[in-house]
């Protein structure tokens, strides 16, 4: 019995040390001593979980700084304007792209005729995300502004997208439900207002589309900023 | 009329920085021995609160220059060294004219200050 509490303990022990190493490695660089601060005291607790309660302790810390850095974006307009840039510029090119598309030039063919094309443009804006975020974190930010970053240039940059669908839509209503996939669609919705039809689909694409790409756009951002954190750490003469 | 049912009422009124009672029992602690350098777990054991809730207290009161910090070498060798804390002057201060207005805040020996503030 005596044994196995043994095991238990020291499993429990490692167990706490890895979360304080983890939280070494992520929490901000200023706030590195407190996490060592944590760890220091954690050979005067008993062993077995008062010290994996006392380690989890650094992951607060680190919970908390995120947090910290979080609302100090929110609170200063040109740290909001510099996570909010690429959003914008990409809601800029997605608007002209929109009215252009569905608008200025209709397209008459089903969209299974560009599949390539949609295939590219969501590759790009993937690539665009990641980009934001790394851009974020080679301008001093965390791993935490970078995903902020590429979460709010999804958000905006598509959300602006999607308002155009919005405004065109209910505008140019005749011009948009010449597209054959919209009137396919409107035909087998049981629906008998086009208007109704659009509008259903324009808040379905509000509400559920854009908090996932919002995500997706988060992820990328960490992604670009966890890239440009291995390029800063990689020593100066390596290839 | 019909009368109007509230669903929840948000106050208007700022929020006192450094007033929460983990706060306050932290500064407490610290003020009983206020040129003392304090240890984290010493802290926490004395106080009743875990270290998820003293440590962020402490950042915050070492940002607003209420609380110096400074590494000791370990009593015992192979261990590494210890971080302790002090109440600044203008963290003294704080202190006590957050303290004036609870005066249950001050810890008492053999019984942690946390459960004792929550009236347990």
């Amino acid at each position: 019995m005596n044994v196995m509490r043994r095991t238990g303990d020291r499993l429990i022990d490692a167990a706490a040390r890895r979360v304080l190493a983890w939280s070494v490695d992520r929490v901000e660089p200023d706030r590195r001593p407190w996490i060592e601060a944590i760890s220091s005291e954690l050979d005067l607790l008993e062993s077995g979980p008062a010290r994996l309660v006392w380690a989890l302790g650094g992951l607060t810390v680190v919970c908390r700084t995120r947090r910290s850095t979080l609302i100090r974006t929110w609170r200063s307009w040109p740290a909001l304007f510099r996570t909010m840039a690429f959003g914008l510029a990409l809601g800029a090119a997605m608007l002209t792209l929109v009215v252009w598309s569905n608008v200025v030039v209709p397209s008459h063919e089903s969209d299974s005729e560009y599949t390539a094309w949609y295939l590219v443009l969501y590759a790009g804006l993937f690539a665009y995300f990641t980009t934001s975020g790394f851009m974020a974190s080679r301008g001093g930010g965390s791993i935490t502004a970078s995903a902020l970053t590429g979460g709010a240039t999804a958000l905006v940059g598509i959300g602006i997208a999607m308002l155009t669908f919005v405004v065109i839509d209910n505008l140019f209503l005749d011009v948009v439900m010449r597209q054959p996939d919209k009137l396919h669609a409107f035909q087998s919705s049981g629906l008998t207002d086009p208007r109704a039809f659009v509008n259903r689909g324009l808040v379905l694409g509000l509400v559920i589309a854009l908090p996932v790409i919002s995500i997706i756009g988060a992820g990328c951002g960490t992604l670009g900023g966890a890239l440009a954190e291995r390029l800063r750490l990689r020593p100066a003469g390596a290839a | 009329l019909p009368k109007k049912r509230r669903i929840c009422r948000l106050s208007a009124v700022p929020r006192k920085p450094d007033a929460s009672p983990q706060t306050l029992l932290v500064l407490a602690g610290l003020l009983e021995a206020p040129d003392a350098w304090h240890y984290g777990y010493d802290l926490s054991r004395r106080l009743g609160l875990r270290s998820g809730t003293l440590y962020p207290i402490l950042v915050r009161l070492a940002d607003r220059g209420c609380l110096e910090t400074c590494w000791v070498e370990p009593e015992r060798a192979g261990r590494p060294p210890r971080h302790t804390y002090r109440l600044t002057a203008e963290g003294r201060a704080l202190a006590r004219s957050r303290l004036e207005s609870v005066p249950a805040a001050r810890p008492a020996a053999g019984r942690p200050a946390a459960r004792q503030l929550a009236g347990g």
